[in-house]
């Protein structure tokens, strides 16, 4: 059943669970349906696949190997085939012969949808021509020009209108570091030119990620790495197993962006990851159909590919871009991390703020209640100070009071003292001026026969103070008389 | 992601608490009272939010087959 679905891929050109998918050959195996009726009950299997591969599977659940006995009938002994009927034939047993082939380019005609090609060894003079599809073509990421030397993959078919056998290329490969390194870097000029890689194109990645849609392979460290490191915090990772080096690599990478597009359009971020390598094995993330399905992305892309010298294409494409499965993991969870720390952070701060709070209102009622304390003491050592002046001052009136009396008292004493004493004096000064005045008195002169002469009211000393004429009063003993100066005579 | 977006809201209006704290010179203790209970239910919300939950892992290439 296996082979069966393996050569009829190849026959059609597809991908083998585009055939039937795994489930599907699974579930066929262990219920074996008999009929059109059986076989659509299976999942995966409709109508349209039934018109397709109905008969075909049935027949080899009927344990009728289809192909075996289409190949058997050939062996028939005598048998006569037709062309056509012979070039299936020979065309499903040449499926077998699928190789790579190295060859240096020899020819290139490049026409429309297809192209035709011819490689051969460098040395000697072995040749094949080769046909490849464009969009094969298109994928493989290499420019064919003649001497180029190059891998092929494929089978060798022969078809059938010219009867010419031609290598059905599905992959061409660049060989040597040298050529890869020049196809690279045209590469990326090219997309460059466009703008592809261009900062203002990227998308911003939700800051918290929950919803991945992580493609790379089931084998290998890149999942281990990625899943191990991204921290647990509910993501829903939707994993999208897709080979990441050789021949398939770029078809199912290119699927994955699209079909996570497509089905899962609400999840926060495609996660492209891969461990590190060469440039040969980062081939798949160098090509331009890979770079252009990640620009196209309405999902913001997170690459993480390892690379040991190049920055692959792709990263370069994607919106963000770490350089290991690690970092890209470690991106996704930091956010988180942080958040973790921030919320324990400000409960922290917000806690021992509102205690700070508290404790201050609490500081400023003590402190009030200190204030108050500490005036009203002030107020009572006042009024204690106040009193105490005051008896102090009391204490210095009475004492004032008594001294002033004392000294009354004894003033008193002192001073009828000190008056008599100076009565007694004042009398015998009165007496001896009495006795002065009575001897020095004028009119005791006057008794004696002296005179004196008055000009108005002034005695009269000297003849300068007079002049002729003059009225004067002569005072004598017994009366005054007034007489007129007739004669002046100078002593 | 409505998950998301409340942990994003819930992690701004908690900063901004702590921001109103970093501001306030007088504080009125009603309202920071307030603050601090709005902040310990945000806290809750977040913490709730953020704590370890096994992560969901599913390969989707199964389901590719009905993508035709």
């Amino acid at each position: 059943m296996k082979d069966w679905r393996v050569k009829t891929a190849r026959r059609e050109n597809v991908e083998l669970f585009r055939v039937i998918a795994n489930q599907a050959i699974e579930e066929i195996s262990s219920k074996k349906p008999q009929n059109k009726a059986e076989l659509l009950e299976i999942k995966g299997i409709k109508e349209k696949k039934f018109a397709k591969y109905g008969e075909e599977i049935l027949a080899i659940v009927r344990g009728e190997e289809e192909s075996d006995k289409f190949v058997e009938s050939f062996k028939e002994e005598g048998k006569v085939f037709e062309v056509g009927e012979y070039l299936d034939f020979l065309n499903e047993k040449l499926l077998d012969a699928e190789a790579r082939v190295k060859g240096e380019v020899s020819s290139v005609d490049i026409r429309g949808n297809y192209i035709f090609f011819s490689i051969k060894d460098k040395e000697g003079e072995s040749l094949i021509s080769c046909f490849v599809w464009k969009n094969d073509y298109d994928a493989s990421g290499v420019n064919l020009e003649e001497g180029m030397e190059v891998v092929i993959w494929g089978y060798p078919n022969v078809y059938k209108p010219s009867g010419r056998l031609s290598f059905q290329v599905k992959l061409i490969e660049l060989v040597g570091e040298g050529l890869l390194k020049k196809a690279y870097e045209d590469l990326k000029r090219k997309l460059e030119a466009e703008g592809l890689f261009a900062p203002e194109r990227k998308k911003s990645l939700p800051k918290y990620i929950q919803k991945i849609g992580l493609i790379t392979s089931h084998q290998g460290a890149a999942i281990g790495d990625f899943v191990s490191n991204v921290g647990n915090y509910g993501y829903k990772i939707n994993f999208f197993d897709s080979r990441v080096e050789g021949k398939q690599a770029i078809f199912e990478l290119v699927r994955g962006v699209k079909w996570l597009n497509e089905n899962i359009p609400d999840i926060d971020a495609i996660v492209l990851v891969r461990g590190g390598g060469s440039l040969e094995s980062l081939q798949a993330f160098n090509t331009e159909m890979l770079v252009r399905e990640i620009s196209e992305s309405k999902i913001p892309v997170l690459a993480g590919i390892g690379h040991e010298q190049d920055v692959t294409l792709a990263a370069l494409a994607a919106d963000m871009m770490v350089s290991t499965p690690t970092a890209a993991a470690l991106e996704i969870r930091q956010p988180w991390d942080e958040a973790i720390h921030g919320v324990e952070s400000s409960e922290k701060y917000i806690l021992n703020a509102f205690q700070g709070i508290l404790a201050e209102k609490k500081n400023t009622v003590l402190e009030s209640e200190r204030i108050l304390s500490g005036m009203l003491a002030e107020i009572f050592e006042r009024f204690r100070r106040a009193k105490e002046k005051l008896k102090n001052n009391l204490v210095k009136i009475k004492m004032t009071i008594d001294q002033e009396r004392n000294y009354l008292a004894s003033a008193g004493k002192k001073l009828s003292m000190n008056y008599t004493r100076l009565f007694s004096n004042f009398v015998n000064v009165m007496k001896s001026l009495a006795e002065k005045i009575a001897l020095h008195d004028p009119e005791r002169q006057l008794k004696l026969g002296y005179s004196l002469v008055f000009s108005g009211k002034k005695i009269l000393r000297s003849v300068k103070d007079i002049k002729l004429k003059d009225k004067v009063n002569i005072r004598l003993q017994d009366g005054d008389m007034e007489t007129e100066i007739i004669k002046i005579t100078n002593q | 992601m409505t998950k998301e977006t409340n942990l994003t809201v819930s992690l701004k209006k908690l900063e901004e608490i702590v921001e109103w704290f970093e501001s306030q010179h007088e504080v009125d203790v009603e309202k920071a009272l307030e603050k601090v209970k709005e902040g310990a239910a945000l806290i809750k919300a977040s913490k709730d939010r953020l704590k370890k939950v096994e992560n969901e892992f599913e390969e989707v290439k199964k389901e590719l087959e009905e993508g035709e």
